[in-house]
């Protein structure tokens, strides 16, 4: 096997400065995951609409719930997408549980949506 | 007699040396079409000089069946990226992801390479990636102890590849994988190992397939391991795969500490990827 030196050195060299880079940016930080904060009020308005911002490409033109800002909440709460009495058991929930456009169980669009399920699904 | 055995040594070693010239120590040509194989990288780099524009698409899930033509009109991922080549053989890139709004930039360095003559084996490139997660801060925990440091993620690897011959060619490459930022139940550090190869099966067609597992055991959850199998279509400027695959967070830290796709339960994507060669 024919290795040039200069190959070696430029790897030797290569790695020294990646490994400098990882260690100076590099830190070990764990956090609690997100939950339901019972303190807070959770605003269909403020808190839910502005997440369905994103969605509303695609509901209701190609699947259902309507998720526009004029039908989500007739869209939600009578199309049988949340459970007051069982939050997490809520299909828009089991939905975003497997991670759906983006969003999953550790995002802040999850817990605000779980809140307000949580808090009775108010048109707030 | 000893005569006889050192005539038949010495033709042993002449011979060969008469099969060989320069090209013999040259590098393989293509042990893969092209940098990306599925959801990995492979030892090939773009040329000293050469741009690459990759473009990789993942629709939903199959399960919905034909409600949303197998996932097609399902919400999507994509990734797209620009790769160079300083020289033929360090390459520089970086791309934009839409889940989890990921920015990578990459490297990949490719350190041993295969020679024609077989006087090489196998080719040894390393490949790095740093991934700044661009979401609002509340994606990080307790706003208190939120710093812009715990956006970052690295993903190593050393791949290792043969290409047997003109059909077939594999590869296997452990690899690292380091998030600054995590919640309980989940490591910062991990360790990986991929595995996956090449078939060409019809002039410019090939078959392709992967396996990826992430080696770390987790308490919050079992990441899910990636089974992952397609075609993949070479021409002289552009490079098409398309596939069923497990991940689809298309940046490799993501996919292996994240995946919950299971494909024992069938949550298959379909997926492709478009590699532009200038």
């Amino acid at each position: 096997m024919r290795i040039k030196k200069h190959s070696i050195l430029n790897v030797f060299l290569f790695s020294i400065l990646t490994t400098g880079f990882f260690l100076y940016s590099c830190e070990k930080y764990t956090y609690e995951p997100p939950s339901v904060n019972p303190d807070k009020v959770y605003s269909f308005k403020d808190d839910i609409l502005p997440i369905f911002n994103n969605c509303a490409a695609c509901h209701p033109s190609i699947h259902e719930p309507d998720l526009s800002q004029a039908n989500a909440y007739t869209s939600l709460t009578e199309g049988g997408y949340v459970n007051t009495d069982a939050p997490e058991k809520s299909k828009i929930i089991e939905k975003l549980d497997e991670g759906h456009a983006g969003i999953n169980n550790n995002s802040p669009e999850y817990i605000d949506i779980l809140g307000w399920i949580t808090q009775g699904a108010k048109n707030n | 007699m000893k005569s006889l055995i050192a005539l038949a040594l010495s033709l042993c070693l002449i011979i060969p040396a008469f099969g060989q010239d320069e090209n013999d120590d040259k590098p393989v040509r293509s042990p893969f079409e092209t940098s990306l194989l599925i959801d990995n990288q492979t030892v090939v780099s773009p040329f000293k000089g050469g741009l690459q524009l990759q473009i990789q698409h993942r629709f939903g899930t199959v399960k919905n069946g034909i409600t949303d033509i197998f996932g097609i009109y399902a919400p999507s991922n994509i990734r797209m990226a620009l790769n160079y080549g300083i020289t033929d053989r360090l390459m520089i890139g970086a791309g934009t992801t839409k889940d989890y709004k990921l920015q990578d930039v990459q490297w990949k360095y490719a350190v041993i390479q295969q020679t024609r003559s077989g006087s090489i084996p196998v080719s040894v490139s390393y490949y790095g990636n740093m991934v700044i997660d661009a979401r609002s801060k509340d994606n990080f925990g307790p706003e208190a102890s939120y710093r812009d440091i715990h956006r970052l993620s690295y993903f190593t690897q050393l791949i290792i590849a043969r290409k047997f011959n003109f059909k077939y060619s594999f590869q296997v490459a452990p690899g690292f994988i380091y998030y600054n930022s995590v919640q309980d139940g989940l490591q910062n550090a991990n360790f990986s190992i991929h595995a996956g190869g090449r078939a060409r099966v019809l002039g410019p067609i090939s078959i392709l397939a992967e396996y990826d597992q992430l080696l770390t055991k987790q308490d919050a959850f079992d990441p899910k391991p990636n089974l992952a199998a397609g075609i993949e279509i070479g021409t002289a400027t552009h490079a098409f795969q398309i596939f069923f695959a497990n991940y689809s967070a298309l940046i490799n830290q993501r996919n292996l500490l994240y995946n919950t796709n299971d494909f024992t339960e069938g949550d298959y994507r379909l997926g492709f990827n478009i590699t532009v060669r200038f």
